[in-house]
Protein backbone atom coordinates (compact mmCIF):
# COMPACT_ATOMS: atom_id res chain seq x y z
CA UNK A 1 0.00 0.00 0.00
CA UNK A 2 2.69 2.44 1.02
CA UNK A 3 4.67 1.38 -1.97
CA UNK A 4 1.76 2.13 -4.24
CA UNK A 5 1.24 5.54 -2.72
CA UNK A 6 4.85 6.44 -3.14
CA UNK A 7 5.01 5.12 -6.66
CA UNK A 8 1.85 6.96 -7.48
CA UNK A 9 3.24 10.20 -6.15
CA UNK A 10 6.48 9.88 -8.06
CA UNK A 11 4.69 8.90 -11.22
CA UNK A 12 2.51 11.95 -11.04
CA UNK A 13 5.38 14.29 -10.46
CA UNK A 14 7.24 12.79 -13.36
CA UNK A 15 4.21 13.57 -15.48
CA UNK A 16 4.05 17.13 -14.20
CA UNK A 17 7.76 17.70 -14.66
CA UNK A 18 7.58 16.67 -18.27
CA UNK A 19 10.21 16.68 -20.96
CA UNK A 20 9.37 20.18 -21.98
CA UNK A 21 10.09 21.33 -18.47
CA UNK A 22 13.34 19.42 -18.33
CA UNK A 23 14.39 21.02 -21.58
CA UNK A 24 13.70 24.45 -20.10
CA UNK A 25 15.49 23.46 -16.92
CA UNK A 26 18.62 22.60 -18.82
CA UNK A 27 18.64 25.12 -21.61
CA UNK A 28 16.33 27.83 -20.48
CA UNK A 29 13.21 29.19 -22.05
CA UNK A 30 13.10 32.47 -23.90
CA UNK A 31 10.21 34.64 -22.88
CA UNK A 32 9.38 37.89 -24.57
CA UNK A 33 7.56 40.44 -22.52
CA UNK A 34 5.15 43.15 -23.40
CA UNK A 35 7.91 45.75 -23.42
CA UNK A 36 9.85 43.71 -26.00
CA UNK A 37 12.45 42.67 -23.48
CA UNK A 38 13.51 39.11 -23.88
CA UNK A 39 15.02 36.96 -21.20
CA UNK A 40 16.10 33.41 -21.02
CA UNK A 41 14.54 31.84 -17.98
CA UNK A 42 15.86 28.88 -16.13
CA UNK A 43 13.23 27.45 -13.86
CA UNK A 44 14.58 26.18 -10.59
CA UNK A 45 12.59 24.49 -7.88
CA UNK A 46 13.19 26.04 -4.50
CA UNK A 47 10.41 24.98 -2.24
CA UNK A 48 7.69 22.45 -2.05
CA UNK A 49 5.37 22.82 0.85
CA UNK A 50 3.07 20.01 1.69
CA UNK A 51 1.72 18.07 4.61
CA UNK A 52 3.01 14.81 5.79
CA UNK A 53 0.85 12.08 4.44
CA UNK A 54 -1.93 11.49 6.86
CA UNK A 55 -2.08 7.99 8.17
CA UNK B 1 -0.10 80.07 79.50
CA UNK B 2 -1.09 83.26 81.30
CA UNK B 3 0.43 86.40 79.90
CA UNK B 4 1.36 84.88 76.53
CA UNK B 5 0.12 86.79 73.55
CA UNK B 6 1.01 86.93 69.93
CA UNK B 7 -0.11 89.37 67.30
CA UNK B 8 -0.53 88.34 63.74
CA UNK B 9 0.45 90.38 60.75
CA UNK B 10 -3.14 91.14 60.00
CA UNK B 11 -3.54 92.81 63.36
CA UNK B 12 -5.34 90.20 65.42
CA UNK B 13 -3.95 89.34 68.79
CA UNK B 14 -4.07 85.81 70.16
CA UNK B 15 -3.60 84.63 73.66
CA UNK B 16 -3.82 80.91 72.91
CA UNK B 17 -1.02 79.10 71.12
CA UNK B 18 -3.30 76.77 69.16
CA UNK B 19 -5.53 79.64 68.06
CA UNK B 20 -2.55 81.48 66.73
CA UNK B 21 -1.16 78.51 64.82
CA UNK B 22 -4.60 77.82 63.38
CA UNK B 23 -4.94 81.37 62.28
CA UNK B 24 -1.45 81.66 60.84
CA UNK B 25 -2.16 78.67 58.68
CA UNK B 26 -5.05 80.45 57.02
CA UNK B 27 -4.09 84.08 57.29
CA UNK B 28 -3.84 85.45 53.79
CA UNK B 29 -1.66 88.29 54.71
CA UNK B 30 0.98 86.12 56.28
CA UNK B 31 1.07 83.85 53.30
CA UNK B 32 1.34 86.63 50.77
CA UNK B 33 4.07 88.21 52.67
CA UNK B 34 6.01 85.05 53.10
CA UNK B 35 5.86 84.16 49.45
CA UNK B 36 6.60 87.66 48.27
CA UNK B 37 9.53 87.92 50.61
CA UNK B 38 10.85 84.68 49.23
CA UNK B 39 10.47 85.97 45.71
CA UNK B 40 12.19 89.16 46.62
CA UNK B 41 14.98 87.18 48.09
CA UNK B 42 15.20 85.16 44.93
CA UNK B 43 15.38 88.27 42.83
CA UNK B 44 18.12 89.66 44.97
CA UNK B 45 19.93 86.42 44.85
CA UNK B 46 19.82 86.35 41.06
CA UNK B 47 20.94 89.92 40.82
CA UNK B 48 23.74 89.10 43.16
CA UNK B 49 24.76 86.17 41.08
CA UNK B 50 24.73 88.21 37.92
CA UNK B 51 26.88 90.79 39.52
CA UNK B 52 29.25 88.13 40.72
CA UNK B 53 29.74 86.77 37.27
CA UNK B 54 30.27 90.24 35.88
CA UNK B 55 32.62 91.68 38.46
CA UNK B 56 34.97 89.44 40.24
CA UNK B 57 35.83 91.68 43.08
CA UNK B 58 35.51 90.68 46.66
CA UNK B 59 33.76 93.72 47.94
CA UNK B 60 30.37 92.98 46.46
CA UNK B 61 29.33 90.67 49.27
CA UNK B 62 29.54 93.34 51.93
CA UNK B 63 27.14 95.81 50.36
CA UNK B 64 24.71 93.28 49.08
CA UNK B 65 21.55 91.94 50.49
CA UNK B 66 21.84 88.68 52.30
CA UNK B 67 19.21 86.22 51.58
CA UNK B 68 19.51 84.27 54.79
CA UNK B 69 18.47 87.33 56.73
CA UNK B 70 15.09 87.60 55.08
CA UNK B 71 14.38 83.92 55.21
CA UNK B 72 15.20 83.80 58.86
CA UNK B 73 13.17 86.81 59.81
CA UNK B 74 10.21 85.60 57.79
CA UNK B 75 10.34 82.17 59.30
CA UNK B 76 10.22 83.47 62.83
CA UNK B 77 7.37 85.81 62.03
CA UNK B 78 9.14 88.81 63.48
CA UNK B 79 8.84 92.16 61.72
CA UNK B 80 11.27 92.79 58.94
CA UNK B 81 14.22 94.98 59.64
CA UNK B 82 13.76 98.20 57.75
CA UNK B 83 17.28 98.12 56.54
CA UNK B 84 16.60 95.26 54.19
CA UNK B 85 14.23 97.34 52.01
CA UNK B 86 14.98 100.40 50.02
CA UNK B 87 12.15 102.17 51.80
CA UNK B 88 13.62 104.65 54.15
CA UNK B 89 12.10 107.96 53.03
CA UNK B 90 9.45 108.48 55.68
CA UNK B 91 9.59 108.10 59.46
CA UNK B 92 9.78 104.53 60.62
CA UNK B 93 6.18 103.32 60.52
CA UNK B 94 4.68 100.85 62.92
CA UNK B 95 5.08 97.18 62.24
CA UNK B 96 1.75 96.34 60.57
CA UNK B 97 1.82 99.36 58.37
CA UNK B 98 5.32 98.76 57.25
CA UNK B 99 4.65 95.12 56.43
CA UNK B 100 1.59 95.94 54.34
CA UNK B 101 3.49 98.55 52.44
CA UNK B 102 6.51 96.44 51.84
CA UNK B 103 4.29 93.56 50.75
CA UNK B 104 2.74 95.71 48.08
CA UNK B 105 6.11 96.76 46.77
CA UNK B 106 7.30 93.22 46.89
CA UNK B 107 4.35 92.08 44.83
CA UNK B 108 5.03 94.55 42.10
CA UNK B 109 8.65 93.54 42.14
CA UNK B 110 7.59 89.96 41.92
CA UNK B 111 5.42 90.70 38.91
CA UNK B 112 8.21 92.47 37.23
CA UNK B 113 10.50 89.63 37.99
CA UNK B 114 8.16 86.99 36.72
CA UNK B 115 6.77 88.45 33.54
CA UNK B 116 8.83 91.35 32.44
CA UNK B 117 12.17 89.73 32.56
CA UNK B 118 12.49 88.94 28.89
CA UNK B 119 9.59 90.90 27.43
CA UNK B 120 9.77 94.45 28.62
CA UNK B 121 6.64 95.60 26.83
CA UNK B 122 4.01 93.25 28.20
CA UNK B 123 0.73 95.08 28.14
CA UNK B 124 -2.13 94.69 30.53
CA UNK B 125 -4.21 92.82 27.96
CA UNK B 126 -1.79 89.97 27.97
CA UNK B 127 -1.58 89.95 31.70
CA UNK B 128 -5.31 89.55 32.07
CA UNK B 129 -5.28 86.26 30.14
CA UNK B 130 -5.07 83.05 32.11
CA UNK B 131 -1.60 81.79 32.65
CA UNK B 132 -2.13 78.67 30.56
CA UNK B 133 -2.93 80.76 27.52
CA UNK B 134 -0.09 83.10 28.01
CA UNK B 135 2.47 80.37 27.99
CA UNK B 136 4.28 79.82 24.74
CA UNK B 137 3.96 76.35 23.25
CA UNK B 138 6.24 74.12 21.30
CA UNK B 139 4.80 73.78 17.86
CA UNK B 140 5.24 70.75 15.60
CA UNK B 141 5.97 68.50 18.46
CA UNK B 142 6.69 64.87 17.57
CA UNK B 143 4.63 62.23 19.24
CA UNK B 144 6.40 59.73 21.43
CA UNK B 145 7.98 57.02 19.37
CA UNK B 146 5.44 54.37 20.23
CA UNK B 147 2.59 56.46 18.83
CA UNK B 148 4.30 57.27 15.57
CA UNK B 149 3.15 55.27 12.56
CA UNK B 150 5.63 54.98 9.77
CA UNK B 151 4.15 54.15 6.43
CA UNK B 152 5.94 51.40 4.59
CA UNK B 153 7.90 52.51 1.61
CA UNK B 154 9.61 50.67 -1.20
CA UNK B 155 13.29 50.00 -1.11
CA UNK B 156 15.54 52.80 -2.26
CA UNK B 157 15.64 53.30 -5.98
CA UNK B 158 18.66 52.08 -7.80
CA UNK B 159 21.00 54.53 -9.45
CA UNK B 160 20.23 54.96 -13.15
CA UNK B 161 21.86 52.25 -15.23
CA UNK B 162 25.09 53.31 -16.82
CA UNK B 163 24.96 53.66 -20.56
CA UNK B 164 26.01 50.53 -22.39
CA UNK B 165 29.37 50.83 -24.08
CA UNK B 166 28.77 48.47 -26.92
CA UNK B 167 25.93 49.65 -29.11
CA UNK B 168 25.82 46.78 -31.48
CA UNK B 169 22.55 46.55 -33.33
CA UNK B 170 20.49 43.45 -33.16
CA UNK B 171 18.90 42.35 -36.37
CA UNK B 172 16.01 40.64 -34.61
CA UNK B 173 13.64 43.55 -34.57
CA UNK B 174 13.46 46.28 -31.96
CA UNK B 175 16.36 46.87 -29.67
CA UNK B 176 15.79 46.17 -26.08
CA UNK B 177 18.00 47.64 -23.39
CA UNK B 178 18.70 44.25 -21.97
CA UNK B 179 19.91 42.91 -25.27
CA UNK B 180 22.33 45.75 -25.63
CA UNK B 181 23.93 45.82 -22.27
CA UNK B 182 23.82 42.21 -21.35
CA UNK B 183 26.59 40.62 -23.26
CA UNK B 184 27.56 37.51 -21.37
CA UNK B 185 29.21 38.82 -18.26
CA UNK B 186 32.32 37.16 -17.06
CA UNK B 187 32.93 36.82 -13.37
CA UNK B 188 35.74 39.32 -13.50
CA UNK B 189 33.37 42.09 -14.50
CA UNK B 190 31.16 41.56 -11.54
CA UNK B 191 31.54 43.57 -8.43
CA UNK B 192 29.71 44.33 -5.23
CA UNK B 193 27.20 47.10 -5.80
CA UNK B 194 25.34 48.77 -3.00
CA UNK B 195 22.24 50.85 -3.20
CA UNK B 196 21.59 53.78 -0.90
CA UNK B 197 20.06 53.26 2.51
CA UNK B 198 16.42 54.05 2.99
CA UNK B 199 14.62 55.56 5.97
CA UNK B 200 14.65 52.26 7.82
CA UNK B 201 18.32 51.62 7.17
CA UNK B 202 17.78 48.93 4.55
CA UNK B 203 19.94 48.66 1.50
CA UNK B 204 20.47 46.21 -1.32
CA UNK B 205 23.73 44.68 -2.32
CA UNK B 206 24.15 43.17 -5.75
CA UNK B 207 26.99 41.13 -7.04
CA UNK B 208 26.90 41.92 -10.71
CA UNK B 209 28.47 44.02 -13.42
CA UNK B 210 25.80 46.68 -13.17
CA UNK B 211 22.55 47.33 -11.42
CA UNK B 212 19.66 45.55 -13.10
CA UNK B 213 17.64 47.45 -15.67
CA UNK B 214 14.46 45.88 -14.51
CA UNK B 215 13.71 47.10 -11.03
CA UNK B 216 10.31 46.11 -9.70
CA UNK B 217 10.72 48.53 -6.83
CA UNK B 218 10.06 51.43 -9.15
CA UNK B 219 6.58 50.22 -9.90
CA UNK B 220 5.54 49.76 -6.33
CA UNK B 221 2.91 52.24 -5.36
CA UNK B 222 1.64 52.99 -1.93
CA UNK B 223 -1.41 50.85 -2.62
CA UNK B 224 0.81 47.82 -3.06
CA UNK B 225 2.27 48.35 0.36
CA UNK B 226 -0.70 49.39 2.41
CA UNK B 227 -3.91 47.50 2.68
CA UNK B 228 -6.54 50.07 1.93
CA UNK B 229 -9.09 49.97 4.70
CA UNK B 230 -12.25 50.56 2.68
CA UNK B 231 -12.28 49.28 -0.86
CA UNK B 232 -14.70 50.98 -3.16
CA UNK B 233 -18.16 49.53 -3.43
CA UNK B 234 -18.06 46.79 -5.98
CA UNK B 235 -21.12 45.13 -7.43
CA UNK B 236 -19.25 43.00 -9.93
CA UNK B 237 -20.37 41.46 -12.27
CA UNK B 238 -23.22 43.93 -12.34
CA UNK B 239 -22.20 47.13 -14.08
CA UNK B 240 -23.99 49.45 -11.68
CA UNK B 241 -26.02 49.58 -8.53
CA UNK B 242 -29.41 49.64 -10.21
CA UNK B 243 -28.67 46.46 -12.10
CA UNK B 244 -27.39 44.88 -8.95
CA UNK B 245 -30.59 45.63 -7.08
CA UNK B 246 -32.74 44.20 -9.84
CA UNK B 247 -30.55 41.13 -10.12
CA UNK B 248 -30.52 40.69 -6.39
CA UNK B 249 -34.29 40.86 -6.35
CA UNK B 250 -34.52 38.31 -9.15
CA UNK B 251 -32.27 35.74 -7.50
CA UNK B 252 -32.96 36.22 -3.82
CA UNK B 253 -36.62 37.16 -3.88
CA UNK B 254 -37.83 33.61 -3.60
CA UNK B 255 -39.16 31.24 -6.22
CA UNK B 256 -42.72 32.42 -6.30
CA UNK B 257 -44.10 35.85 -6.74
CA UNK B 258 -45.42 37.23 -3.52
CA UNK B 259 -46.92 40.43 -2.28
CA UNK B 260 -43.81 41.17 -0.27
CA UNK B 261 -41.44 40.68 -3.15
CA UNK B 262 -43.62 42.76 -5.40
CA UNK B 263 -43.44 45.58 -2.88
CA UNK B 264 -39.70 45.15 -2.80
CA UNK B 265 -39.52 45.48 -6.55
CA UNK B 266 -41.63 48.62 -6.42
CA UNK B 267 -39.28 49.96 -3.78
CA UNK B 268 -36.27 49.32 -5.99
CA UNK B 269 -37.81 50.80 -9.11
CA UNK B 270 -39.25 53.73 -7.22
CA UNK B 271 -35.99 54.67 -5.55
CA UNK B 272 -34.77 58.10 -6.63
CA UNK B 273 -31.34 56.72 -7.45
CA UNK B 274 -32.70 54.00 -9.68
CA UNK B 275 -31.95 54.70 -13.34
CA UNK B 276 -33.78 52.61 -15.93
CA UNK B 277 -31.17 53.29 -18.61
CA UNK B 278 -28.58 51.57 -16.41
CA UNK B 279 -30.53 48.37 -16.49
CA UNK B 280 -31.79 48.40 -20.06
CA UNK B 281 -28.63 47.64 -22.01
CA UNK B 282 -27.26 44.83 -19.86
CA UNK B 283 -26.34 41.43 -21.15
CA UNK B 284 -28.14 39.61 -18.39
CA UNK B 285 -27.26 36.18 -19.61
CA UNK B 286 -23.58 36.99 -19.45
CA UNK B 287 -23.90 38.50 -16.01
CA UNK B 288 -25.75 35.49 -14.70
CA UNK B 289 -23.12 33.28 -16.27
CA UNK B 290 -20.41 35.17 -14.45
CA UNK B 291 -22.37 34.89 -11.26
CA UNK B 292 -22.41 31.15 -11.55
CA UNK B 293 -18.64 31.10 -11.73
CA UNK B 294 -17.92 30.97 -15.43
CA UNK B 295 -15.10 32.93 -16.92
CA UNK B 296 -16.07 36.26 -18.37
CA UNK B 297 -14.50 35.36 -21.70
CA UNK B 298 -17.19 32.77 -22.16
CA UNK B 299 -14.87 29.86 -22.72
CA UNK B 300 -16.11 28.00 -19.65
CA UNK B 301 -12.66 26.66 -19.00
CA UNK B 302 -13.38 25.02 -15.70
CA UNK B 303 -16.78 23.78 -16.65
CA UNK B 304 -15.55 21.76 -19.58
CA UNK B 305 -13.16 19.92 -17.43
CA UNK B 306 -15.72 19.22 -14.80
CA UNK B 307 -18.08 17.85 -17.42
CA UNK B 308 -15.45 15.42 -18.64
CA UNK B 309 -15.45 16.89 -22.10
CA UNK B 310 -12.09 16.60 -23.77
CA UNK B 311 -13.06 18.65 -26.74
CA UNK B 312 -10.49 21.42 -26.49
CA UNK B 313 -7.64 20.18 -24.39
CA UNK B 314 -5.16 22.72 -25.76
CA UNK B 315 -7.44 25.65 -25.04
CA UNK B 316 -8.11 24.59 -21.53
CA UNK B 317 -4.55 23.81 -20.75
CA UNK B 318 -5.67 20.85 -18.73
CA UNK B 319 -4.37 17.50 -19.78
CA UNK B 320 -5.27 14.01 -18.70
CA UNK B 321 -2.45 11.58 -18.46
CA UNK B 322 -2.78 8.03 -17.27
CA UNK B 323 -0.61 7.31 -14.29
CA UNK B 324 1.43 4.16 -14.64
CA UNK B 325 3.10 2.62 -11.69
CA UNK B 326 5.17 -0.46 -11.36
CA UNK B 327 4.27 -2.96 -8.75
CA UNK B 328 6.69 -5.73 -7.91
CA UNK B 329 5.49 -9.24 -7.13
CA UNK B 330 7.67 -11.57 -5.25
CA UNK B 331 8.81 -14.75 -6.80
CA UNK B 332 6.51 -17.14 -5.05
CA UNK B 333 3.51 -15.55 -6.63
CA UNK B 334 1.97 -16.72 -9.82
CA UNK B 335 3.49 -13.99 -11.97
CA UNK B 336 6.65 -12.79 -10.31
CA UNK B 337 8.52 -9.63 -11.27
CA UNK B 338 7.46 -6.08 -11.94
CA UNK B 339 4.23 -5.28 -13.65
CA UNK B 340 2.98 -1.93 -14.85
CA UNK B 341 -0.50 -0.86 -13.98
CA UNK B 342 -2.68 2.07 -14.78
CA UNK B 343 -3.41 3.52 -11.43
CA UNK B 344 -5.60 6.41 -12.44
CA UNK B 345 -5.68 9.54 -14.47
CA UNK B 346 -3.83 12.69 -13.58
CA UNK B 347 -5.39 16.02 -14.45
CA UNK B 348 -2.64 18.52 -14.87
CA UNK B 349 -1.45 21.46 -16.89
CA UNK B 350 1.76 21.89 -18.77
CA UNK B 351 4.21 23.53 -16.42
CA UNK B 352 5.94 25.54 -19.07
CA UNK B 353 2.76 27.02 -20.44
CA UNK B 354 1.58 27.87 -16.93
CA UNK B 355 4.84 29.63 -16.17
CA UNK B 356 4.88 31.41 -19.49
CA UNK B 357 1.34 32.60 -19.10
CA UNK B 358 1.99 33.71 -15.57
CA UNK B 359 5.12 35.74 -16.04
CA UNK B 360 4.13 37.40 -19.29
CA UNK B 361 1.03 38.85 -17.72
CA UNK B 362 1.78 42.57 -17.60
CA UNK B 363 0.53 42.89 -14.04
CA UNK B 364 2.95 40.22 -12.92
CA UNK B 365 5.90 41.00 -15.12
CA UNK B 366 6.48 44.42 -13.64
CA UNK B 367 6.76 42.90 -10.19
CA UNK B 368 9.22 40.15 -11.00
CA UNK B 369 12.70 40.32 -9.56
CA UNK B 370 15.18 39.06 -12.10
CA UNK B 371 18.37 39.39 -10.13
CA UNK B 372 18.85 38.26 -6.60
CA UNK B 373 20.38 40.59 -4.08
CA UNK B 374 21.33 40.62 -0.46
CA UNK B 375 19.29 42.83 1.76
CA UNK B 376 21.05 44.45 4.67
CA UNK B 377 19.91 46.47 7.61
CA UNK B 378 22.17 49.14 8.94
CA UNK B 379 20.40 51.47 11.35
CA UNK B 380 23.23 53.99 11.34
CA UNK B 381 26.56 54.44 9.71
CA UNK B 382 28.55 53.14 12.63
CA UNK B 383 26.55 49.94 13.03
CA UNK B 384 27.52 46.63 11.53
CA UNK B 385 25.13 45.74 8.68
CA UNK B 386 22.80 42.85 9.43
CA UNK B 387 21.55 40.54 6.73
CA UNK B 388 17.79 40.59 6.30
CA UNK B 389 16.12 37.40 5.19
CA UNK B 390 12.61 37.22 3.95
CA UNK B 391 12.24 36.85 0.22
CA UNK B 392 13.16 33.99 -2.03
CA UNK B 393 15.10 36.30 -4.31
CA UNK B 394 17.23 37.50 -1.41
CA UNK B 395 17.98 33.99 -0.18
CA UNK B 396 21.31 32.25 -0.29
CA UNK B 397 19.92 29.40 -2.39
CA UNK B 398 18.65 31.75 -5.03
CA UNK B 399 21.92 33.64 -5.19
CA UNK B 400 23.82 30.39 -5.51
CA UNK B 401 21.56 29.23 -8.31
CA UNK B 402 21.95 32.58 -10.01
CA UNK B 403 25.72 32.55 -9.74
CA UNK B 404 26.10 29.02 -11.01
CA UNK B 405 23.82 29.89 -13.91
CA UNK B 406 25.91 32.90 -14.82
CA UNK B 407 29.03 30.79 -14.71
CA UNK B 408 27.56 28.23 -17.06
CA UNK B 409 28.47 28.41 -20.69
CA UNK B 410 25.71 30.32 -22.46
CA UNK B 411 23.50 28.69 -25.01
CA UNK B 412 25.17 28.81 -28.41
CA UNK B 413 24.13 31.85 -30.36
CA UNK B 414 22.22 33.45 -27.57
CA UNK B 415 23.25 36.36 -25.45
CA UNK B 416 20.02 37.08 -23.74
CA UNK B 417 20.27 37.72 -20.03
CA UNK B 418 19.81 34.53 -18.11
CA UNK B 419 17.45 34.60 -15.20
CA UNK B 420 16.64 32.08 -12.53
CA UNK B 421 12.97 31.49 -12.10
CA UNK B 422 12.14 30.33 -8.61
CA UNK B 423 9.36 27.80 -8.57
CA UNK B 424 7.54 27.18 -5.36
CA UNK B 425 5.25 24.21 -5.28
CA UNK B 426 2.62 23.58 -2.73
CA UNK B 427 0.06 20.88 -2.32
CA UNK B 428 -2.47 20.09 0.27
CA UNK B 429 -5.29 17.60 0.36
CA UNK B 430 -8.71 18.96 1.08
CA UNK B 431 -11.87 17.25 2.10
CA UNK B 432 -14.61 18.44 -0.19
CA UNK B 433 -17.65 17.49 1.78
CA UNK B 434 -18.39 16.73 5.37
CA UNK B 435 -20.22 13.47 4.83
CA UNK B 436 -18.43 11.71 2.05
CA UNK B 437 -14.89 10.82 1.14
CA UNK B 438 -14.71 13.15 -1.85
CA UNK B 439 -11.24 14.59 -1.76
CA UNK B 440 -9.09 16.81 -3.81
CA UNK B 441 -5.38 17.09 -3.67
CA UNK B 442 -4.50 20.17 -5.63
CA UNK B 443 -0.95 21.15 -6.39
CA UNK B 444 -0.12 24.78 -6.82
CA UNK B 445 2.71 26.72 -8.28
CA UNK B 446 3.93 30.16 -7.30
CA UNK B 447 6.77 32.15 -8.73
CA UNK B 448 9.46 32.96 -6.20
CA UNK B 449 10.62 36.00 -8.13
CA UNK B 450 7.53 37.77 -6.97
CA UNK B 451 7.55 39.46 -3.62
CA UNK B 452 5.95 37.47 -0.85
CA UNK B 453 3.73 40.41 -0.07
CA UNK B 454 2.16 40.06 -3.49
CA UNK B 455 2.30 36.29 -3.49
CA UNK B 456 0.30 35.94 -0.34
CA UNK B 457 -2.38 38.39 -1.33
CA UNK B 458 -5.42 36.48 -2.51
CA UNK B 459 -6.32 39.33 -4.83
CA UNK B 460 -3.14 38.95 -6.85
CA UNK B 461 -3.95 35.28 -7.55
CA UNK B 462 -0.33 34.31 -7.41
CA UNK B 463 -0.82 30.57 -7.03
CA UNK B 464 -1.58 28.65 -10.17
CA UNK B 465 -3.20 25.28 -10.16
CA UNK B 466 -0.98 22.85 -11.91
CA UNK B 467 -2.46 19.50 -11.09
CA UNK B 468 -4.96 17.55 -9.12
CA UNK B 469 -2.97 14.73 -7.65
CA UNK B 470 -4.48 11.32 -7.28
CA UNK B 471 -3.97 8.84 -4.55
CA UNK B 472 -3.81 5.13 -4.95
CA UNK B 473 -7.36 4.10 -4.27
CA UNK B 474 -8.23 1.33 -1.89
CA UNK B 475 -9.74 -0.78 -4.62
CA UNK B 476 -6.68 -0.56 -6.74
CA UNK B 477 -4.45 -1.67 -3.95
CA UNK B 478 -6.73 -4.44 -2.79
CA UNK B 479 -6.45 -6.10 -6.15
CA UNK B 480 -2.96 -7.23 -5.31
CA UNK B 481 -3.25 -8.19 -1.73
Amino acid sequence: MTHCHREMYHAQWSIILDDEFLEAYGHGMVVEFCDNNRYRFYPRIFTHSADYKEK
Amino acid sequence: MEGWSQSCLCGRIFTQTYAYTNHSRNCKKTKTRLSSALEKAKERYHANKRRKTEVTTQSEVTGSFRMEEVVQTEATGSPLPTATFPLNDGPPPNTTHQVGYSARILRSALFKFLFCQDENSMDNETLRQPLAERRTRREHRQLPKRYRDMLPEPLPALPPPSLPEDTQTDSNGPQSPSQQSQAPVSLADRQVLKSGRDRFGLYRQYFAASFPDHDPGERITRNDLVESPNPSLSVHPYPNLSSFLIGEWYWNGGEKKSQASFEQLIKIVGHPEFRPEDVAGNNWRLIDGQLSGERSDGLNKEDDWEDEQVSRPELEGWIKTPIKIKVPFHKRMKHPGQKEFNAGILHHRKLISVIRERITRPSVYTHLHFEPYELFWQPNVAAEPIRVHGELYTSEAFIEAHNSLQEQAPEPGCNLPRVVLGLMFASDGTQLTSFSTAKLWPAYLAIGNESKYRRSKPSSQAFEHIAYLETASENFVLKFI
